[in-house]
């Protein structure tokens, strides 16, 4: 198992040294009225220009906050206790919140996951798209206008002009969500993330949100975050893999030889509960349990009450990340074993 | 548009109608205006003089017609005292209720919203604490209660301010003040919770994670959010101001129209009391439809023209 297996979507192999984004160790924590909980605990990711990343685990997993805190877009109770986000060689948790503002919107830029609540009801959507133009790139009005129609245009919003001075009612989810977008990528950020892009939306408009994601990827050549807690979209979309489950990764791999020989056993229980069209099964088999909540994460695998294949080794203490190849790693004591 | 708007301005029409009537026929039953002018014992002869050129001596009905017809003709009536016309009697006072209406009623809008606003911002710090508190005790305090109170330090004890008249700009410092607290108070409030409301939207992390800075996310994408309740406040409020102004004019000695109102109706001065409170219910029903418009422009998902686009 060693080597890239995946095609690096046209880019040379260099481009994965030198990571656009690399978290390292990020621990968050929210001060809740019954205590501080540990929502994010040491997950560290790297994506490169050009590359999607698909961040991918159960809902309570971590994968928004984990963003949300790279950005500093953390809510008033949400706290970074440890880690690094090392952007384009510099440390996003280290810089005040006038220097984020400048990044945010402009080189890195994060689409949310319900595009209807997302966007102001009072301002029109050509206002909201406009104003990353006006906030990083200084355009008049006129040279605004004109470059958001064209940013309409090209996250395939027809009628731009028309559509331009509209208000969010006016959009459907599915063109709200190209609208924004529209706004994440008007300054051509190096890095964006968007968190659950597609799952307000229906399966058709899905389908066209990813390929419009895909395309944008490609021509801006930016490196992509994609979360999601839908495989499908992961197999659709994603270059690399990260599986998240209460508030760790617990494996990492390529996207094909994640789902060609998934090595931890939360990431195979959940590619067994997928309907698959390579392969017969008589019946899906679910994962027994659900995941814990933030208040009751241990300290060793928090996988274990959940796992077939664990013993007592495991309980004690965390699982540290074993490398498989140069493009694989996974925190399991008793992986997956390939045959 | 303008179908919806006449639909308002005839259903403010028939509101004022009703305000009239009831007005007109409550003064009446209320006592004989001759009886507050004339001492006891005034013979009848010079009495019924006096009811025939006051009007009063025909029936009700004949004088509520007249009294109509009057008003679409712009004739108000006599005041029975100075037997001046009650428009000019009425519009001599106006200005000073204005004066103090207005710099009230600015004051405190802008005061309330940067001071409920400024609460929502700090939610839960002592800023907060102390701003809430201030304006709930100014808008449950009765306001000539609260006059008094401000008399007693401002005028009494640090002799600062004047308690009473109208001639400098200093005599108008404590009504205002008196008035604009309560109205502070209820706008600050109101303001707050429409905030915290709207700061709490996924768009406001939108606006943030667009990066735009903080003060640009609180001018830009949160105030003309919150503005949409808060907008309906101040409306309602502007009624109250009136009512308010009444008393605090009197309580301060303030030459304004609200003074004169309540002299007026001590001695049943009935075209007097009766044009103010038609230009009363004229205020509120144009700050309503005012309201209303303005709710229009402020949200774009309420369409004024009653359709869906």
């Amino acid at each position: 198992m060693s080597g890239p297996a995946t095609p690096l979507a046209g880019k040379p192999d260099a481009a994965r040294e030198t990571p656009l984004l690399e978290v390292r160790d990020l621990s968050v924590v929210f001060d809740m009225p019954e205590g501080t909980v540990e929502v994010v605990d040491q997950v560290s990711l790297t994506v490169s220009a050009g590359r999607t990343l698909g961040l991918v685990g159960e809902s309570g997993s971590g994968k928004s906050v984990t963003c949300l805190a790279a950005l500093g877009l953390l809510a008033a109770r949400g706290r970074v206790t440890s880690g690094e986000v090392m952007f384009n060689g510099r440390d996003l948790l280290t810089i005040d919140e006038a220097e984020m503002s400048k990044l945010r919107g402009c080189e890195v830029a994060m689409v949310f996951q319900d595009p209807m609540v997302s966007l102001n009801p009072v301002r029109t959507i050509g206002w909201q798209i406009s104003e990353s133009l006006f906030l990083h790139q200084g355009l008049t009005r006129d040279k605004a206008k004109k470059r958001t129609i064209e940013l309409l245009d090209l996250v395939g919003i027809p009628n731009s002009k028309t559509r331009f001075g509209e208000y969010p009612h006016q959009f459907s989810g599915g063109m709200s969500q190209r609208a924004m977008i529209a706004m994440a990528i008007a300054c051509e950020p190096k890095l964006l993330i968007a968190d659950e892009p597609t799952t307000a939306l229906d399966v058709t408009i899905q389908a066209q949100i990813l390929e419009l994601l895909s395309e944008l990827k490609k021509e801006l050549n930016m490196a992509l975050i994609l979360i999601t807690h839908d495989l499908g979209v992961i197999a659709e979309a994603a270059d690399d893999v990260a599986v998240m489950y209460a508030g760790r990764v617990v494996e990492e791999a390529p996207v094909l030889e994640l789902f060609d020989t998934p090595l931890h056993h939360y990431t195979k229980g959940l590619l067994n509960s997928l309907p698959r069209v390579d392969r017969k099964v008589d019946r899906l088999s679910a994962i027994d349990g659900t995941a814990p909540p933030p208040q009751e994460f241990v300290s060793g695998c928090r996988f274990e009450a959940r796992c077939d294949h664990c013993d007592d080794s495991c309980s004690g203490k965390r699982p540290s990340f074993v490398d498989i190849g140069t493009t694989r790693r996974v925190a399991c004591l008793h992986p997956v074993v390939v045959t | 548009m303008t179908r919806y708007i006449l639909i308002k301005i005839l259903r403010s029409v028939f509101t004022l109608w009703i305000v009239v009537t009831a007005v007109f026929f409550v003064l009446r039953a209320s006592g004989d205006p001759l009886l507050s002018v004339f001492s006891l014992g005034t013979p009848e002869a010079t009495l019924d003089v006096f009811r025939v050129k006051w009007g009063i001596d025909k029936s009700m009905w004949q004088q509520y017609l007249i009294y109509v017809g009057d008003i679409f003709r712009g004739d108000f009536g006599t005041s029975f005292f100075d037997g001046r016309q009650a428009w000019d009697i009425v519009m001599e006072r106006l200005p000073k209720t204005l004066l103090l209406g207005g710099t009230t009623f600015s004051v405190s809008v802008v005061a309330g919203v940067l001071l409920g606003a400024l609460a929502a911002l700090k939610h839960g710090t002592l800023w907060d604490r102390g701003i809430m508190t201030a304006a709930v005790a100014s808008f449950s305090m009765p306001s000539y209660f609260l006059a008094l109170l401000l008399i007693l330090f401002f005028s009494l004890h640090l002799r600062w301010l004047p308690t009473a008249g109208a001639s400098t700009w200093q005599h108008l410092i404590l009504p205002a003040v008196t008035l604009g607290l309560t109205l502070a108070g209820s706008i600050a409030r109101f303001t707050r919770s429409a905030m915290l409301e709207v700061l709490r939207q996924s768009y406001m992390r939108t606006a943030q994670a667009k990066g735009a800075p903080k003060f640009r996310q609180i001018a830009w994408h949160a105030l003309p959010n919150a503005a949409i309740p808060t907008v309906t406040v101040i409306g309602f409020q502007l009624g109250w101001l009136i009512g308010g102004s009444v008393v605090i004019e009197t309580v301060f000695s303030w030459p304004g129209a609200g003074r004169l109102f309540i002299t007026a109706v001590g001695v049943r001065d009935f075209a007097v009391v009766q044009l103010f409170i038609l230009m009363v219910a004229s205020t509120v029903i144009v700050a309503n439809l005012l309201v209303d418009i303005l709710y229009g422009v402020l949200d774009p998902r309420i369409s004024v023209t009653g359709g869906s686009k």
